[in-house]
C-alpha cells in the first residue's frame, strides 16, 4: 500500500533532523526508505523503522560528495584530450592558437600581458558568477555544490604564474605555450560547468521549482 | 548471500547489466530485482547500492531522472550511450573471469 502524504512529509522532516539539507539527496533517500516501508510485511511503526536505518542515511551524503569530486576533474581532462582528437572539436584550438598568435604579431607587451591575465582572470570569474549569483541553483542541490570543485585544475595557470614569471620571461616560446594550455584549460573548464549546470537544472527542475 | 566479499567486484556490472534490460530502475527496484533474479540469495544492501548508483553516474553511465510517483520524487537511473557500450564489455569480463574461476576451482566444469 502506497504510504500517506503525511508519512511522506513525516520521513522528510525525520531527514531534515538528521543534518540532511540537500533537496535532491533527501529525495533519493525518501524514496528508497518508502519504498522498503511500503513492501514491510510486517506491521511497524514508522519511526521505530526509521531509526533502523540512520547509520544508511548518515553515511549516504559522504560516499556521494567523494564520488563527484574526482569525476569533474576526469571530464575536464576527457574534454581537453577531445580537443585534440575529435576533428569537430579542433577549432577551440585552432582558435586559441589564432589568437595568441595575433597578439604576437600585432600588439605591445603591455597589451599582451594585460590580454593574458584577462584571459586567466575572466573564465574564473564567470565561473564564479555562474556559481554564487543570487537566483543560482547550489543552495538546495546537493549535485550542483561540487560544479565549484571543476574548476580546480584551471586555476593551476593562475596560481602557479608567481613560480613561473622569471621563466616565461626568459622563454617567450615558453609563455606562448604557457598561455595556449591556460586558455585550453580555462575554456574546457568552463564549457564542462555550463553542460553540467544544464544538466543539473534539466533532471531536478522538479524539485528547483516546489 | 554467505560471502558478500565473492559479489562485490560485480556488483557494477549486475546493476548495469539489470539498467540495460529494463532501460529505467530506481534503487530500491534494483535491490527487489536482485533478490528475485537470485531466488535470495543476493542481497544488495542500500548501503552497497547507492555508491555504487553514484560512481556509475560519476562515470557518466548511468543517467538520472525525475519523476513523480504516488505521493513522492522518484530518481530513476538508466544507462547512457557510453553505458551501454561498458555493460558490454563489463559482461564479457566476468564471463571471462567466472570461466578462469571455474577453471581453478574445478577443471572438469565448463559454462559453455
Amino acid at each position: 500500500m502506497a504510504i500517506s502524504k503525511e508519512e511522506v512529509l513525516y520521513i522528510d522532516n525525520y531527514l531534515k533532523f538528521l543534518g540532511i539539507k540537500y533537496i535532491d539527496i533527501r529525495l533519493e533517500i525518501l524514496d528508497h526508505l518508502a519504498s522498503e516501508f511500503e513492501s514491510t510485511e510486517e506491521q511497524i511503526n514508522l519511526g521505530d523503522f526509521l531509526r533502523t536505518k540512520r547509520s544508511f542515511v548518515k553515511r549516504y551524503e559522504n560516499q556521494w560528495q567523494k564520488a563527484k569530486h574526482w569525476a569533474h576533474q576526469r571530464a575536464l581532462i576527457k574534454r581537453i584530450l577531445g580537443y585534440f582528437y575529435e576533428p569537430k572539436q579542433w577549432f577551440i584550438p585552432v582558435c586559441i592558437v589564432l589568437f595568441i598568435w595575433l597578439h604576437f604579431k600585432l600588439f605591445p607587451d603591455l597589451y599582451i600581458a594585460i590580454s593574458f591575465f584577462a584571459t586567466l582572470i575572466i573564465p574564473q570569474c564567470l565561473h564564479f558568477y555562474i556559481y554564487y549569483k543570487p537566483e543560482g541553483i547550489h543552495k538546495n542541490i546537493q549535485s550542483a555544490k561540487y560544479i565549484l570543485s571543476i574548476m580546480a585544475l584551471p586555476s593551476i595557470f593562475m596560481y602557479l604564474m608567481g613560480i613561473m614569471a622569471p621563466i616565461l620571461k626568459e622563454n617567450p616560446e615558453m609563455f606562448y605555450i604557457y598561455w595556449f594550455f591556460a586558455l585550453v584549460f580555462n575554456i574546457a573548464g568552463l564549457q564542462e560547468v555550463i553542460a553540467l549546470k544544464r544538466k543539473i537544472v534539466k533532471t531536478y527542475s522538479k524539485l528547483i521549482s516546489n | 548471500m554467505g560471502n558478500s566479499k565473492l559479489y562485490k567486484g560485480s556488483l557494477n556490472t549486475i546493476i548495469l547489466k539489470l539498467l540495460d534490460e529494463e532501460g529505467k530502475m530506481y534503487g530500491y527496484e534494483i535491490t527487489q530485482k536482485v533478490k528475485e533474479l537470485s531466488k535470495g540469495e543476493l542481497n544488495i544492501t542500500e548501503g552497497a547500492l547507492y555508491p555504487a548508483l553514484h560512481k556509475l553516474e560519476a562515470e557518466g553511465l548511468l543517467d538520472v531522472e525525475v519523476a513523480k510517483v504516488d505521493n513522492r520524487l522518484r530518481k530513476y537511473y538508466k544507462p547512457t550511450e557510453q553505458g551501454e557500450k561498458e555493460t558490454i564489455n563489463r559482461l564479457a569480463e566476468l564471463e571471462d573471469f567466472i570461466r578462469s574461476m571455474q577453471q581453478l576451482v574445478n577443471p572438469k566444469w565448463s559454462i559453455q
